[in-house]
């Protein structure tokens, strides 16, 4: 089948299950009983959690780093860096290889759920709620039917101070 | 078409590498044996090859330019001049104008136009000032109708080329060209028979002949060297006629025999000549017709002449960039026969493989045996395979040491001193990354030899020294090392002079109380320096931490052995390759880590009472009378230990820039060999972590930074744990 008519076929379908391919494409998936999006062409691949290597001297929400087929891939424990409490790992729980800033980094969530069409105009700005809840790393929240999806900004998930080194006078 | 020529190129800047080098090589030897012929010529030859290949290329500066060196260079190969320090200085100048040169066709630095013209000027001066009316026609052919009689040579020239001359890249329009050069080329005859036709053709080939006249002040072994690049396959005739034979000769050219080429099919056009069915205007007239595709198109009202004119713009584009692109790429020479090993060692390889799969497939438990001698094959085979690719990467480290009889030479003139450079260990290999990035530190550390540690020639003829002052550099192997040795016979570090200066800077406490070893690497301390004068060479201060941080780079150390007015010897232990390290590896808790086995001295398990304890909390182990600093690793990167208590755990005695330290794991696991991985790539830097690796389980390792390490340790708190 040629790239155009497999794109005619797709377009089909998905305007048979109410689905418009205007907008993103989103891979969402569960913390607790949140649903969070992220941009689908940042997924890189899905894998099941293994166990990792913890790197000394820093902060939680860096799980450790995993043998990615030879490259070195640090995971981040996204409960913790959302300040949710941690819970046992289930076999639902996976690893979700994302692109950040040109690094390939994983990310533990509880389960993946589906890939959701979101349309733009159902995409409303992050609220805001003061200083008590930092939401800087949303990009905005989804609805899709009666869902609600808090969509992930990926390139602010991480803070500098996760992807540089502190330097020894700040840290002290 | 493009890309070939693009490759072309390629070939040759790295060739004009190699030429430029056997240059300036050659002129520095000049400089102490200023008779030797064979030197000369060396230098001669591959000036030519510059010059020859630059023209090809139309790098028309870099030709014209090589062409003054080698009119002088020429004069001294002749004998017609003599080799002048002044001379062998100017040359040198010229070679390194050259250089900049050829970087600049390569789309690199921009010219010094002003230095090229100086130098031009130069060259041509002192060429020209040697009194041979020669010399004169060289700079200017085209005089040479005002020469005397009784210079004038005429040769008649038969030249068939070999068929690969264009394969090479070689082309006929320079030789002739620089033929004109030499003198007047009254005649170019081309011999067209041997041309096969159109459909035929092979484009590569060379099909023609030439018979040519020169008129020249030159001798015959001149114009023959005009062919030198060519004269392999070639039939070269080159006769000296006296002005009465000439006529003679000339109306009738000597056949030319065929050089190599089979002499192919006629072209169509020739025979319908031949033939009588077209007559030869005919013929001309409608080759002239052949039109180019651009121009076709036009014609034909298919594109505007804009449109063709802007496609063979992007066209020259793609072109250009192509070539950029390709300038970026390193590549590595490669021995075949290292090459052909490892052919060898892949065939084994298979061969082993088959075995293995044709075992598995009918396994039984009494063919034990068998698996593990096979498999046991199998490890064999990719532990040499491992070290033969790794091999590949390796160079002689006489590449490295190559720049230094110029730079030192450059030195001694600058300082005023007398100073020798002997290099030793020249073959031995290490790999290709290490040995560019040592290319700095070792610079810095020679200049600083030259300049700081050699005394002027009279201070050396008063402490009874020989007036030269000697450089020593060295390579050698050691264990899975390699160590460079800079050394030189000059004064000496001082002791005093370092202390005062360190004290005075509060790098160190007034009565503080310091081995040798401590104070000698005091000088790595940026902004650390002890001359008195700066110099432009050296005595800022910032050279010997640069090369400190460089060596650490790349997980090297640096040690300094000085005597007081004997001299001082820098030794640089580096690692083989940057890619893979032998270390050891530790378990603390659960996590395993990986500590560098060029830092390890040794490991202990203490007795009890060997700890003691300082202030309360810092704690020193007496390793054979020395006290040394103690650290807990488990404490330095938070982890969970299995023992707390030293006396069950094992301790390394770890060394960092003259530094030793005890540092307590848990278990040593074993020694192994590691491939480095970056955490950069997909992380940050960690501090104490100098990279990881993946181990044998799938999992990951880190590597021990032992230096970053002592530096959390002594922050005191890690960061954000």
């Amino acid at each position: 089948m040629t790239a155009a008519t497999l794109e005619t076929a797709t377009r089909e379908l998905n305007q048979q299950i109410g689905l418009t391919t205007e907008g993103g494409q989103f891979l969402t998936f569960q913390l607790g009983d949140e649903l969070y999006g992220v941009d689908i062409l940042r997924v890189q691949e899905i894998k099941g959690y293994t166990a990792v290597t913890k790197i000394p001297n820093t902060p939680p929400h860096i799980k450790g780093v995993l043998n990615l087929r030879g490259t070195i891939v640090p995971i981040i424990e996204l409960r913790t860096k959302f300040g949710m409490p941690t819970i046992e790992y289930t076999m639902f729980t996976v690893i979700v290889v994302v692109v950040i800033q040109e690094r390939i980094m994983g990310l533990v969530v509880d389960a993946v759920s589906d890939v959701l069409n979101i349309d733009k105009k159902d995409v409303q700005p992050p609220p805001q709620f003061g200083a008590k809840v930092d939401v800087s790393f949303l990009r905005g929240i989804g609805k899709s039917g009666e869902k609600l999806v808090a969509l992930l900004d990926m390139d602010r998930l991480l803070s500098d101070s996760d992807l540089h080194e502190v330097s020894a006078a700040a840290a002290a | 078409m493009s890309n070939d020529f693009a490759q072309f190129q390629d070939a040759f800047f790295e060739e004009a590498a190699e030429h430029l080098a056997i240059v300036e090589e050659g002129l520095l030897a000049l400089e102490q044996h200023p008779e030797d012929r064979d030197l000369l010529n060396k230098i001669f030859r591959s000036a030519h090859s510059i010059k020859g290949t630059s023209g090809m290329f139309g790098f028309n500066a870099v030709a014209q330019f090589t062409h003054k060196m080698e009119t002088l260079l020429d004069l001294l190969r002749n004998g017609q001049k003599v080799v002048t320090p002044q001379i062998a200085d100017l040359l040198l100048k010229a070679t390194d104008c050259l250089k900049t040169l050829i970087d600049a066709s390569k789309g690199g630095s921009a010219v010094d136009e002003e230095t090229v013209q100086r130098l031009t000027a130069e060259l041509a001066a002192a060429s020209a000032s040697g009194n041979q009316p020669s010399t004169l026609t060289a700079e200017v052919p085209k005089t040479n109708s005002a020469q005397a009689a009784a210079d004038h040579h005429r040769y008649a020239i038969a030249w068939a080329p070999p068929a690969w001359l264009f394969q090479r890249g070689l082309d006929p329009l320079q030789i002739f060209k620089e033929l004109g050069n030499l003198g007047t080329l009254s005649e170019v005859n081309v011999e067209t028979s041997k041309l096969p036709d159109l459909a035929s053709i092979d484009p590569e080939i060379c099909y023609l002949s030439w018979t040519l006249k020169l008129e020249t002040a030159k001798n015959k072994n001149v114009v023959e060297a005009v062919f030198e690049f060519v004269r392999e396959d070639s039939q070269l005739t080159i006769i000296e006629q006296s002005k009465e034979q000439e006529s003679s000769v000339d109306s009738h050219p000597a056949p030319l025999t065929s050089g190599g080429s089979e002499g192919g099919p006629q072209p169509l056009g020739e025979i319908l000549v031949e033939s009588g069915i077209v007559s030869r205007q005919t013929l001309d007239h409608a080759l002239a017709q052949q039109k180019r595709v651009g121009q076709i198109l036009v014609e034909q009202k298919a594109a505007t002449p804009q449109q063709v004119e802007q496609a063979l713009q992007k066209q020259k584009q793609q072109e250009s960039v192509a070539q950029s692109k390709k300038t970026d790429t390193a590549s590595i020479r490669v021995d075949t026969d290292k090459i052909d090993k490892l052919i060898n060692l892949v065939g084994e390889l298979v061969i082993t493989q088959s075995m293995l799969s044709d075992l598995g497939s009918r396994f039984e438990m009494r063919q034990m045996p068998v698996l593990l001698e096979r498999m046991a094959q199998l490890e064999r085979n990719t532990r040499e395979i491992q070290e033969r690719v790794m091999s590949i990467r390796m160079l002689p480290i006489g590449t490295a040491f190559s720049r230094f009889p110029r730079l030192v030479r450059d030195l001694s003139a600058k300082a005023g001193k007398k100073i020798q450079l002997v290099l030793s260990g020249e073959e031995t290999e290490l790999d290709k990354t290490v040995i560019e990035s040592i290319g700095d530190p070792l610079t810095h550390l020679v200049r600083n030899s030259a300049d700081h540690g050699l005394e002027p020639p009279e201070e050396r003829l008063d402490n009874n020294k020989p007036e030269l002052g000697t450089v020593r550099l060295n390579a050698f192997h050691e264990g899975g090392n390699i160590c460079i040795t800079v050394e030189d016979d000059g004064r000496g570090l001082n002791r005093e002079k370092i202390l005062a200066k360190a004290i005075k800077q509060g790098l160190i406490a007034e009565n503080e109380k310091l081995p040798d070893d401590q104070i000698w690497a005091l000088i790595f301390k940026p902004g650390f320096s002890t001359a008195e004068k700066v110099t432009d060479v050296s005595g800022r201060g910032v050279g010997m931490d640069v090369v400190k941080r460089n060596i650490d780079a790349l997980g090297g150390t640096v040690s300094i052995k000085t005597a007081l007015g004997k001299g001082t010897t820098f030794t640089l232990k580096l690692p083989l390759t940057l890619a893979i390290i032998e270390g050891m590896t530790v378990r603390v808790g659960k996590e395993t880590y990986i500590v560098p086995l060029l830092s390890i001295l040794e490991s202990i398990q203490p007795k009890a009472g060997a700890i003691k304890t300082v202030v309360g909390k810092g704690e020193l182990i007496n390793v054979r009378d020395t006290y040394l600093p103690m650290m807990r690793m488990y404490e330095v990167f938070s982890l969970q230990p299995e023992y707390t208590e030293p006396t069950k755990a094992i301790l390394l005695i770890l060394e960092t820039e003259g530094e030793r330290v005890a540092v307590m794991v848990d278990e040593i696991l074993g020694q192994q060999q590691v491939v480095i991985k970056s955490m950069e790539q997909n992380f940050r830097k960690v501090a104490g972590v100098a990279g990881a690796t993946i181990l044998g389980d799938g999992t990951v390792g880190f590597i021990l930074d032992v230096r970053g390490m002592l530096e959390i340790a002594r922050r005191g708190m890690p960061v954000a744990a």
